[in-house]
């Protein structure tokens, strides 16, 4: 007892805590999933059904629409705020007071709550008194009329937007604190031997920034994913069902149609394809022993 | 060391002591429901928690200023809780799962009723034991209220469609109220064509709880329309719902709705009215008094707005919607009768008519002004009615003729699959394709759900 169990038991608060919080549920919300539990209908727990609720959510359409419209949106929102972010940290990483003062600034968006950045996004497209609405109206006159929120693509376009507006800034940071990191002996060393600005970007800056970029990016398709305050306050989905994000759905069956057992199924499906979104990175982003 | 090692050996054992306890059962809920005779005397010094919506809505800081008097006459002290509109039906069902009695007495959107019934006492047997007339409400806001044949809630806050125009617009132009969607047509063509202002702000948008079928289901009851026949298949695509829904969407294509409300909810089509860019808007009737709110409206649309009753379609006839906004009192509440004395006081036609006659007259507090009427003697009572043009009396007409939204399990589904495709067909989708798919959808969901023999 003297010292060998003495550190399980150390550890045993923080287990419980982890265990009863976060293992229990997931546990719970898997056996919920093998169920059709309809809350409306009762507190209890419904009839074991093992996997229908997964069968189901392959033969409903409503479910592919929100797979394609989440697969849209990450990809999307990943590849532009990861290239923006690189771009914005490259502008930003040199070592100076004016810099130093546009870094504290890039935070602000970051800072705000994502429901009202969705909200207020919502009345500057708005196309009659919205502020970008009448700014894109008087620069390219004939995209004055555009209900910028009332057509499937570009309503997917300002939702992508927005997004990339509010995760820009902590990529940026991440790159910035990156980039500020790097020795600078190797692109003294670069420029000895003659290499451009282009080469040096694509040859040392972007090669040495990779293990920043895999996380960022498993970071950013996680986020992503979990999207939801912005895509409720803006667009609610629509029009019809073509900003109707996977985790819109999971919300919607889950608790407006109370369909738990349907609802954590669709729960499960989305982790999967969260966990496989990662998997993907590692494997296509890092060979062999980089990954450290 | 030892007394390092005791001190973990105990916070383990509090640990796993907190952990259990938090795993227990709750406490045991009245029983008997209605079947004691109490006189209210009886339930001095017991505290009911009444769950409102936050927003300062004038009727229900009313409710809250006047419960004073409630506990003056009774003991019984009352305590209002504000929960933010958005997190309301998840409160509720948290509560009601939990049964542990938190609020004794909520207020709900009426389309919230078939998620939540199973956590409302019904009051039916307290309603006969104190011979409780629930007649006082209109059959249309009372069917919203009552599920298999059991009344889970009253419907103290109601709210009928009406359509509101700008009174000078229509003076200049020397127009008629509109009684027709035809007139509704004619008069926005003269309004377009002579004004920069839309002839009318509808709300297209997806979601919101399926605002968009509010003004979609006014021209479609009124062309004789339905949504579901009686066999509850949909019917929303016959000849009819595609003549309707095609009129619907055509005051977009006609240019006499703004590109933009196919992008609005109703807040949003309310706020584009409001600030003086339409000259017709149909919604619910509480918004009346914001139009004509010097504070809440432009300069040139407060004290110009006009209502009438929603149109008509030509030859055939005219239906408007209500929706109720009750007050039900939770199965797992401990004051049970304590919960039903307030219901009974609170809605007391007398009491529901003092509020609103004092606003009405400025004799209350701004922050209690209230126009809601939701009882048939009140819609009809002279005096409320002379204090404000007959307002009450037109919503009296709307009230009698209204048809509700359909209330079972699975409307929201269904509510959400209709309210898809009006978002669709404004932006441009075939109105018969599109609405033939919705229907099929419809279908195939109630049958998946065991609807059909």
């Amino acid at each position: 007892m003297e010292g060998k169990y003495f550190k399980y038991l150390l550890l045993a608060p923080a287990l419980i805590i982890v265990g009863v919080t976060t293992l229990l549920p997931l546990i719970r919300s898997f056996w919920i999933s093998l169920h059709d539990w309809n809350l409306t209908q009762s507190v209890e727990l419904g009839e074991f059904v093992a996997l229908d609720n997964y069968v189901q959510a392959f033969s409903d359409a409503v479910f592919w629409n929100s797979v394609q419209v989440t697969l849209i949106f990450t990809l999307s929102t990943v590849v532009i705020t990861i290239s923006a972010g690189i771009a914005v940290a490259i502008l930003l990483s040199k070592d100076k007071l004016h810099l130093s003062y546009l870094r504290a600034v890039l935070i602000i968006p970051f800072a705000l709550s994502p429901a009202l950045v969705g909200y207020s996004w919502r009345f500057m497209l708005n196309p009659d008194y919205g502020l970008f609405a009448n700014i894109i109206g008087f620069l390219i006159p004939p995209l004055a009329d555009v209900v910028w929120l009332g057509h499937p693509t570009t309503a997917m376009a300002a939702l992508v937007s927005v997004a990339v507006w509010i995760w820009l800034p902590f990529m940026s940071l991440m790159f910035i604190s990156g980039l500020m990191g790097m020795p600078k002996e190797v692109f003294e060393a670069a420029k000895i031997d003659g290499a451009n600005a282009v080469q040096t970007l694509f040859r040392i800056t972007i090669p040495m920034l990779q293990p920043i970029i895999l996380i960022a990016s498993i970071l950013m398709t996680m986020f992503a994913i979990k999207q939801f305050d912005p895509i409720v306050t803006l667009t609610s989905g629509g029009p019809g069902n073509s900003t109707e994000v996977l985790n819109f759905m999971i919300y919607n069956t889950s608790f407006r149609y109370f369909d738990m057992g349907y609802g954590a199924a669709l729960g499960y499906i989305l982790a999967i394809m969260t966990v496989g979104f990662v998997l993907l990175y590692m494997r296509k982003l890092v060979k062999g022993g980089e990954w450290n | 060391m030892k007394k390092i090692k005791k001190s973990c050996y105990g916070f383990s054992l509090m640990a796993f002591s907190v952990v259990l306890a938090g795993c227990g059962g709750n406490g045991d809920a009245n029983e008997n429901p209605g079947e004691t005779d109490v006189e209210a005397g009886d339930l001095e010094g017991e505290t009911i928690t009444v769950a409102v919506t936050e927003g300062d809505i004038g009727q229900f800081n009313a409710w809250e200023a006047r419960s004073d008097e409630f506990t003056e006459e009774t003991g019984i002290e009352v305590e209002f809780i504000g929960i933010p509109y958005e997190n309301l039906l998840d409160r509720i069902t948290a509560e009601g799962i939990s049964g542990d009695g938190t609020f004794d007495l909520v207020t709900y959107l009426d389309i919230m009723g078939p998620s939540i019934s199973q956590f409302l006492e019904p009051l039916n047997e307290y309603a006969e034991r104190d011979d409780y007339d629930f007649e006082r409400f209109p059959d249309s806001t009372m069917n919203l209220s009552t599920f298999n044949d059991n009344v889970i809630s009253l419907p103290a806050r109601a709210n009928v469609q009406m359509m509101f125009y700008r009174e000078d617009v229509f003076e200049d132009l020397n127009l008629d109220t509109p009684e027709s969607w035809e007139d509704v047509e004619e008069a926005g063509r003269e309004i377009t064509e002579n004004t920069e202002l839309s002839a009318i702000t509808p709300y297209y948008q997806v979601g919101n709880n399926g605002q968009n079928l509010y003004m979609w289901t006014s021209y479609l009851w009124s062309n004789g329309g339905d949504i579901f026949d009686e066999d509850m298949r949909p019917v929303f695509d016959s000849e009819e719902g595609i003549e309707a829904t095609e009129r619907y969407i055509n005051l977009l294509e006609e240019d006499l709705a703004p590109d933009g409300s196919v992008t609005f909810g109703e807040q949003d089509a309310r706020t584009h009215f409001r600030q003086g860019n339409s000259a017709m808007w149909i919604g619910w009737w509480w918004v009346y008094s914001e139009f004509n709110n010097p504070e809440a409206a432009a300069e040139e649309v407060s004290g110009n707005v006009n209502f009438a009753t929603v149109p008509m379609w030509e030859g055939k006839g005219g239906s408007s919607n209500v929706s109720s906004f009750p007050i039900g009192m939770m199965e797992g509440s401990q004051n049970k009768d304590a919960a039903w004395e307030f219901l009974k006081w609170l809605t007391d036609p007398e009491l529901e008519k003092s509020v609103v006659g004092d606003a009405l007259r400025e004799e209350s507090p701004s922050d209690q002004f209230s126009t809601d009427i939701s009882q048939t003697e009140n819609l009809r009572d002279e005096e409320l009615n002379d204090l404000l043009d007959d307002f009450f009396l037109t919503g009296a007409e709307g009230f009698e003729e209204a048809q509700t939204l359909p209330q079972f399990e699975h409307w929201p589904q269904v509510s959400d699959a209709i309210s898809r495709a009006i978002s669709d067909m404004a932006t441009g989708a075939s109105v018969e394709e599109r609405l033939t798919e919705a229907a099929e959808e419809v279908e195939s969901l109630m049958e998946d759900n065991g609807y059909y023999e």
